[in-house]
């Protein structure tokens, strides 16, 4: 059934009949409402007495009819609606009409608002990470200050925990390395060279590189979940309030524990690194023991200690990154995923940066 | 209807205070006092302000102008300091009670104090049991927080709240999310806590049957500006308060006529 439309002088007459149901309303929305447009700011009659049934949308649809008439600034006069039905479709018409957003940025200024918030980002980072080193300096100075609970809880997750998955992969990134160089190698009669090239590459940056990943994703993520948690649920402003303060109740042992168990982790991927290396070499007939010595002959003391060196700056900085993103955890359903996403992405980021530098440093040092 | 307050020692002082975020304010012309062993509440409307208030009162966020004096120190022009000695002389139970996950109902109880090292361990644990048992939770010191229902959560931040033994208890939304029963002793609660260790408390909370059974006075927030509506006992608000005070204390909408004052 179609709606009767007719115009009288000057006034626009909508009659309706029948149903006006979920069916009926979306053949007709288009029609009845661009009706009401077309009166501009003149006057409408909507006559609903012969009307039987309304369902939900159906009001909605009258109310859009109201809307746009009075929004235009006009006059409308609705007949035969129960006076709960005209009280709820004059509430729906809304206090005023919505303003037209206005966009008051540019792309360039869009660009340059995006590189401050970085900038401003990057450098309450490195506050952060300092201010968390000189509580990493003060509570080795007094242990008893330590949360000794929350340092073992975290140690045990951060390095026993993550062993097995650390050691698999490094030793699977020893095996590909080891397997993709022999070739290149081979063309210059070099693949003899190849536990050479895995001691430096695996020791000196691979093994503590794949570590830190790990530690990123595992422990990094996870104390951004645990102290963004404790921030939507208040616990931090608890601390605040009782007087004590959470950076260094909450952060301090979360960071020694990954300060501590990182190097340590790092060791054993150097060394399962190492040994996924030996698998091609084993396959072209060179003992464990042969390839060990050639490897160990061709680093020395300083190059396990740089990537022993390189794993505690970056559990540092990964430890801090994961807290702070916690702390800095906003409001809603979404903002401890937020958060955590961003203790990942910004950790594996910064070491890598990070990496970059100390190659440099240690190149210029002459290291 | 409680007794009014039962000192004349002001603990809370606020003249022409204003407070917001991010240095624009969103409650402006705060005027009020508690006295020392007052049960205080801040009422009003959902979105009035009651939270900002108290992030104010509670050193969370800090007041943007006027005059806002904790415990004797003053919070407006107060540096870091100020802030620290205001929060060793208040206790604070947050909306969902806040108790830290990891630690034990004891645990939650003795850590202000572990951290202020002013008890030995065994001294610790007497104390914590005593706050405990008078919120009725000694049977459940050992369990961790999850194994309580919310309204055990509330009374055990209630005793966390006192451990450090403070001149001020702030209790945020304390009847949110309890059933009727919960909720009524909860108040009571209050009330007895109050009046047996002369505490002041200060209560933001919404829920009309709490305010007239733990209220000494309370002022009540609102208004388009977001501004003090008016202050005073509940049952003088509600039957002389301005309208708005009135409608809000009798549970009356706007379209609605406002009825003579319940008694």
């Amino acid at each position: 059934m179609s709606p009767d439309m007719e115009s009288t002088t000057g006034t626009t007459v909508i009659a309706l009949e029948g149903a006006l149901d979920d069916g009926r309303v979306r053949d007709a929305w288009e029609d009845l409402v661009g009706r009401a447009r077309a009166a501009g700011s003149g006057s409408v009659v909507v006559d609903a007495s012969k009307l039987q049934t309304v369902s939900g949308s159906g009001l909605l649809l009258l109310a859009e009819i109201r809307r746009t008439v009075v929004w235009a600034g006009g006059k409308i006069e609705m007949r035969g609606l129960t006076a709960d039905q005209a009280s709820l479709v004059e509430r729906a018409v809304g206090h005023k009409p919505p303003t037209a957003r206005v966009k008051d940025s540019t792309f360039v200024s869009d660009v340059g608002e995006t590189a401050f918030r970085l900038l401003h980002e990057l450098a309450d980072t490195v506050r952060f990470i300092g201010e968390a080193a000189i509580d990493l300096v003060h509570a080795i100075g007094h242990p008893r200050s330590l949360r000794w609970r929350d340092l073992l809880r975290v140690m045990g997750q951060s390095g026993i925990d993550s062993m097995p998955v650390t050691c698999m992969l490094s030793g699977i990134v020893g095996f590909i390395i080891a397997y993709q160089m022999m070739p290149a190698l081979d063309r210059y009669g070099a693949a003899d060279q190849t536990p050479t090239i895995m001691g430096f590459a695996i020791i000196r940056e691979l093994g503590p590189l794949v570590t830190a990943i790990i530690l990123a994703g595992r422990s990094g993520s996870a104390f951004a979940a645990e102290i963004g948690t404790m921030k939507v649920t208040e616990e931090v402003n608890a601390l605040t309030t009782m007087g004590l303060n959470p950076e260094r109740y909450l952060v301090t042992p979360r960071v020694l524990a990954v300060a501590i168990t990182t190097p340590l982790l790092s060791v054993f991927a150097s060394f399962a690194g190492v040994l996924g290396g030996w698998l091609p070499m084993a396959a072209r007939g060179m003992s464990l023991e042969l390839y060990l010595q050639n490897v160990r002959s061709s680093i020395d003391q300083v190059d396990f200690l740089q990537g022993v060196f390189k794993a505690f700056v970056f559990a540092v900085v990964i430890g801090g990154i994961g807290c702070r993103s916690g702390l800095k955890t906003q409001v809603g359903p979404g903002a401890v995923g937020a958060s955590t996403t961003r203790a990942v992405v910004a950790g594996i980021v910064a070491i890598i940066v990070l990496d970059g530098v100390l190659v440099g440093l240690f190149h210029t040092l002459g290291i | 209807m409680l007794s009014t307050a039962r000192s004349t020692e002001t603990v809370i002082e606020a003249k022409d205070l204003s407070v917001g975020y991010e240095g624009i304010p969103v409650l402006t012309g705060i005027n009020f006092t508690v006295a020392s062993g007052e049960v205080f509440v801040i009422g009003g409307g959902s979105g009035c302000g009651k939270s900002t208030l108290m992030k104010a009162m509670i050193t969370l966020l800090p007041p943007i102008d006027g005059t806002l004096r904790i415990a004797g120190h003053e919070l407006v022009t107060g540096g870091e300091a100020v802030v620290e000695s205001v929060r060793h002389s208040i206790g604070v139970m947050y909306q969902g009670g806040a108790l830290f996950g990891g630690l034990t109902v004891l645990e939650n109880v003795r850590l202000a104090m572990e951290e202020n090292g002013l008890y030995t361990m065994n001294e610790m644990n007497s104390l914590a049991l005593s706050l405990l048992a008078m919120v009725d939770l000694d049977e459940h010191c050992n369990k961790m927080p999850s194994a309580l229902s919310g309204g055990m959560q509330k009374r055990a931040a209630v005793a966390r709240a006192l451990a450090m033994n403070p001149k001020i208890v702030f209790l945020d939304e304390p009847s949110a999310g309890l059933d009727p029963i919960s909720s009524a002793e909860f108040d009571q609660m209050v009330v007895r806590l109050a009046r047996s260790t002369g505490r002041t408390f200060v209560v933001v909370t919404h829920e009309l049957p709490s305010i007239f059974t733990i209220a000494d006075r309370m002022v009540v927030l609102g208004g388009e500006n977001k501004t003090q509506l008016a202050i005073g006992t509940p049952k003088e608000l509600l039957e002389s308060g301005p309208t708005d005070v009135r409608r809000f204390l009798a549970r009356q909408p706007e379209d609605q006529t406002l009825q003579g004052a319940a008694s």
